[in-house]
């Protein structure tokens, strides 16, 4: 499947995009996701970040579907 | 409980969200937080400005849990949140909060317990602007 991936904040700055595309097998997980994005972008290595899918905080165990709306989420500090 | 959000470009002003909690005769108390651009953090004393990114459908849908949670916690009425994002400079306000309820007690935890978990939560990010450059910022309390 091919999923779309939202950057923001200093992801997004490092990345010089406000997106990523990355093909995935069918039935991965988001800890797969992981595996794929780090070994295409070095900026995902050693840096922390949380994902989301469908506007929620998932673990690595989290199935993903090719309709999932993804997003690398950097620290956020509001206020 | 009336759960009201929203993002806007340039500085947060107190207005909104005030006339978004006090929704009837039942309101007895609003309380209103603002939280404003200041000079100084922990490392440097020449902040100029702060630049705000959120990611939209999640900041709305984060404050939304956040607000059910403070419902089964608190006697609230009403909260209204309304969140800056791009360039805010010193001295301006980047954030307000209202809640409304009968009594002041639980406002004063429940705003509390807002920002705390809007600080944890809420796709906001954040960069600081120097004098001589800039930072995003890390999760803070």
């Amino acid at each position: 499947m091919n999923l779309t991936v939202k950057l923001f904040g200093e992801l997004q700055e490092l990345c010089e995009n406000s997106s990523i595309q990355l093909q995935l097998p069918a039935h991965s997980c988001v800890g797969d996701l992981l595996l794929i994005a780090s070994s295409q972008y070095e900026i995902f290595n050693n840096r922390v970040f949380r994902v989301a899918v469908n506007c929620s905080y998932v673990d690595n165990s989290h199935s993903l579907g090719d309709s999932d709306e993804v997003a690398f989420i950097p620290a956020v500090c509001g206020g | 409980m009336r759960f009201s959000c929203r993002l806007v470009e340039g500085p947060a002003s107190a207005a909104w969200c005030k006339s978004q909690v006090v929704i009837d005769n039942t309101v007895g108390c609003t309380l209103c937080f603002a939280g404003q651009i200041r000079q100084n953090n922990n490392q440097r004393n020449d902040v100029v400005a702060l630049h705000y990114q959120a990611y939209p459908e999640m900041f709305e849908s984060e404050i939304k849990k956040i607000s059910s949670e403070m419902a089964e916690r608190f006697e609230l009425l009403a909260i209204a949140v309304e969140h800056s994002i791009g360039e805010i400079k010193l001295g301006e306000q980047s954030v307000q909060v209202a809640v409304s309820a009968a009594h002041r007690r639980d406002t004063f935890a429940a705003l509390e317990f807002f920002m705390v978990q809007l600080k944890k939560r809420v796709p906001i990010f954040k960069k600081e602007v120097y004098s001589d450059g800039a930072q995003w910022l890390g999760e803070q309390d």
